[in-house]
């Protein structure tokens, strides 16, 4: 509920419209709430929760205006009921005032109950009566407010069998949510022959009402023009989004004949877009993370009899006497292989969550450091529609907090401060999270006084950190703030600074796979940069050998792979180079890193260049595999944390195969090669 | 043991049932508040018999391919698949100061349920049965330098020394 307030207010502060499905959204968390307080017996939650759910629907339904002094109401109010429920174990001193509090916003949200509903007559549509009177309230509220803002109504009736014709609608009235809102869907008036059915929908949009027709794509449906709207601007959208979306649109007719993906997300950027029909009401469920885990195993297991039935496939394959069995079998093996990827995904997905949630917890923090500081920042977010494993989600809210909180507290300067520095005196915080490849990148810009590299090196000589003699480039001078113990802050405050934190957060998010890099100017501002996989459930791994044994190496960490025989090794006192394309590769022994006994004494076989954030580095091994889907799963027994070792595999064959941890290989050869 | 060696043939099963159930009268009888008899896995090691407490056994395999884990001590010898889960396994005659087991026909791992909710693997030399003893059966003693070993059950002539898993399994004891 309060994602969904954030969002109102959001919207509002955007200037823009407030989205119709919103407010269903927070009208029906009331009603749940009003409902599970009633059973829980706690009055003062269910008089509140029930007098919300009133104002709610007054919105919903255009009996309230949508001013900010209503929108304040409700944010009250889910204070309120928060305070309550806080202080539901406490002493009965804090639950009195807590039910006080609630009884005065009760008079209050009353009042804005009694205020006088802004009603305006329908204007002459070119509309059925049987269908202006089958319109509930809220839909004729809907209808008058589309016509209000000047968009188009319009009417389609659409023509489907019997049999199957709820997915139909389904499909139609997805593809028009892109274009518009679907106000009310209607078993049409118009006589339905025999077998077939027909439904009006109808449907309100900004967009020209002959595109809305190309957007259905789909010979059974007719569409007339109920109210033509406001004149629009020659250009109704922007031609690059609506390319997008009628892209969109396609791609969902071309899934008919495929797997239906009942969960794809709704559009991105828009949160308004996230559409819910009102009889989805109840349509998700709350699954324990573990049930999906467990799922996630058997698909595992699964894929690893599906290795194993590869094998023999492959064996039947080279036996001319079973090669028509074996054919067979082959074809019945790559359409288990296909329904067990699809499944994988499917699996996978659910466990995705949106980084929303994330940017709803800063936002929130952020607020709060308000308060406790004094001091204003401008915080945005982009990119929350990107999805992330929720393992990694949960995870990552600790460190990207303490992220934000130092930019909020360090890098951003006074409002004094900065209008001497000629920058506007309300500096800025930009969260924003995209996907690279196999990996989500999530960036924390602020434009504040940025780092000062010359005392961060003045600060690690004095730790120790930093022989004083040498020379270090300032990239990696800046890597030394995730050293742990090293805070050039003089003052210590309650919020950060107490020089914990960033090699906390950097540890955290490696344990993730996740990589943190800083860059900075000073002056200018500081870039916290973010790498972290989608998921840590299944990934694809290259099997490599080593001697008599076998490693993984995860795929989104594998740069490319070479043969060694075809590079002139450059061997100084201490390490082995490479000439990569330019750049100089170093190279490393996998079987040193793991003490692997009885490998080749000289450097030969093949080089798996891996790299996390900007760090690199070849390890040589004997031999390639394959590329395999790989789950994978903890080492049980005494001795659980190996360094080098992220768990372990089975790749269809009864043993174990190690898969290895490349972000703690690379910071050891990193830290080795510093040493040495 | 008994129960299956007796029930094999017909001719002997009328005596050996009965002898059965005089043993087990004794041994209820040998307890004097009534406490039931522990039951432990007998085990061979290094040319010793060991026994483990049964209800921390969860089951006995045998050993497939082991999977070498590097940066753990030797007496870890390596990582098996178990119906998907991945098990370290730990050679019981290294932690009992006995020499390296080398593995053979008879050897088994004895899947152990650890102190927290995982299992580890023990690999020994053969697993030889299940003994029943009684509180009266166990004395103290002190064998292996960190007291893997603390108590011996007695059967007959014989004594086998029980192990306390925990220590055995614990990364922090020993080398």
């Amino acid at each position: 509920m309060c994602t969904d307030l954030c969002l109102l207010h959001e919207q509002r502060h955007g200037g823009g419209e407030i989205s119709p499905d919103l407010v269903n959204r927070l009208f029906r968390s009331a009603h749940t709430l009003k409902g599970l307080a009633g059973l829980a017996d706690l009055g003062a939650l269910r008089r509140l929760a029930h007098r919300l759910e009133d104002v709610l629907d007054g919105l919903r339904l255009g009996r309230i205006p949508q001013q900010a002094g209503v929108l304040g109401l409700l944010d009250e109010g889910v204070a309120a009921m928060v305070a309550l429920v806080a202080s539901l174990p406490g002493e009965s001193a804090a639950q009195d005032r807590a039910a006080r509090e609630a009884e005065a916003l009760l008079a209050r949200l009353d009042a804005a109950l009694e205020a006088p509903p802004p009603t305006a007559g329908l204007p002459s549509l070119a509309l059925d009566a049987t269908v202006l009177r089958a319109l509930t309230e809220y839909e004729e509220h809907r209808l008058r407010e589309s016509l209000a803002r000047g968009r188009a109504v319009v009417l389609i009736d659409a023509i489907f069998d019997l049999t199957g014709f709820e997915e139909g609608l389904a499909e139609i009235s997805a593809a028009l949510r892109e274009a518009g809102e679907v106000i009310s869907t209607l078993p049409s008036a118009a006589a339905s022959c025999e077998q077939r059915i027909c439904f009006s929908l109808l449907v309100a949009t900004a967009l020209d009402p002959d595109l809305l027709l190309r957007r259905i794509d789909q010979g059974n449906a007719s569409l007339r023009v109920v109210h033509p709207g406001a004149p629009r601007p020659a250009v109704a959208a922007p031609v690059g989004d609506e390319r997008g979306q009628a892209a969109r649109a396609d791609a969902g007719v071309v899934d008919r004949d495929g797997a239906i993906d009942e969960s794809e997300p709704e559009s991105a950027g828009d949160p308004g877009a996230r559409i819910e029909s009102l009889r989805s009401i109840g349509g998700s469920v709350r699954v324990d993370i573990k049930k999906l885990d467990s799922l996630m195993n058997l698909v595992g297991e699964m894929a690893t009899h599906r290795n194993a039935l590869a094998g023999i496939v492959s064996q039947l394959a080279s036996d001319p006497r079973n090669a028509r069995v074996g054919a067979e079998l082959a074809k019945v093996h790559k359409l288990i292989d296909r329904r067990l990827k699809d499944l994988q995904s499917g699996v996978l997905d659910v466990r995705m969550v949106p980084l929303r949630q994330v940017f709803d917890k800063l936002s929130r923090v952020v607020r709060r450091l308000r308060v406790d500081l004094g001091k204003d920042a401008l915080l945005t977010f982009t990119g929350g529609d990107t999805e992330l494993d929720k393992l990694i989600v949960e995870q990552l809210v600790d460190p990207l907090v303490h992220v934000v909180r130092n930019a909020f507290d360090h890098a951003l300067e006074s409002p004094e401060e900065r209008e001497l520095l000629g920058k506007a005196p309300i500096g800025s915080i930009r969260i924003a999270a995209f996907q690279r490849g196999n990996h989500v990148v999530l960036e924390v810009v602020d434009d504040g006084r940025g780092m000062d590299v010359e005392a961060i090196r003045r600060k690690a000589v004095e730790r120790g950190l930093l022989a004083a003699s040498v020379t270090v480039p300032d990239r990696e001078i800046l890597d030394l703030v995730f050293e742990p113990g090293l805070s050039t802050r003089e003052t210590v405050s309650e919020t950060s600074g107490r020089g914990v934190g960033m090699d906390v957060v950097r540890s955290n998010l490696g344990a993730l796979g996740g990589v943190v890099e800083v860059s900075s100017a000073k002056g200018a501002g500081t870039t916290i940069a973010i790498t972290l996989p989608i998921t840590l459930a299944i990934f694809q791994a290259l099997i490599v050998r080593v001697a008599e044994e076998r490693y993984a190496i995860p795929l989104a960490s594998v740069q490319q792979t070479l043969a060694l025989d075809s590079y002139a090794i450059q061997q100084t006192e201490d390490r082995a180079l490479i000439n990569l394309r330019g750049t100089p590769l170093v190279l490393h022994r996998l079987s040193d890193e793991l003490e692997v006994a009885g490998a080749a004494a000289t450097l030969q076989g093949f080089i798996v260049v891996v790299s996390m954030g900007d760090q690199r580095l070849g390890l040589v091994v004997d031999g390639l595999v394959g590329q395999r889907d790989v789950v994978i799963k903890p080492i049980q027994g005494p001795f659980r944390q190996i360094r080098g070792i992220a768990g372990a595999t089975e790749l269809g064959d009864g043993a174990a195969t190690l898969v290895l941890d490349v972000t703690a290989i690379l910071s050891d050869a990193t830290r080795r090669r510093e040493a040495a | 043991m008994t129960m299956a060696d007796g029930a094999s043939t017909s001719a002997a099963h009328g005596r050996d049932w009965l002898e059965l159930a005089r043993t087990a009268a004794r041994s209820w009888l040998a307890v004097p508040n009534g406490e039931p008899p522990r039951e432990l896995l007998v085990v061979e090691v290094g040319g010793g018999g060991y026994a483990i407490p049964i209800e921390r056994v969860r089951e006995i395999v045998q050993p497939g391919s082991l999977t070498r884990i590097p940066r753990t001590p030797a007496w870890v010898v390596g990582a098996i698949a178990l119906r998907g889960d991945i098990v370290e396994v730990v050679d019981l005659a290294q932690r009992l100061r006995r020499d390296r087991t080398s593995p053979g026909a008879a050897s088994r791992i004895v899947v152990i349920h650890a102190e927290d909710e995982g299992v580890a693997g023990l690999l020994v030399d053969s697993v030889t049965g299940v003994l029943r003893a009684s509180a009266s059966d166990f004395v103290g003693c002190d064998e292996g330098d960190f007291r893997a070993v603390e108590e011996m059950v007695r059967v007959g002539e014989s004594f086998f020394g029980v192990v306390d898993l925990d220590r055995v399994l614990g990364a922090g004891h020993g080398d």
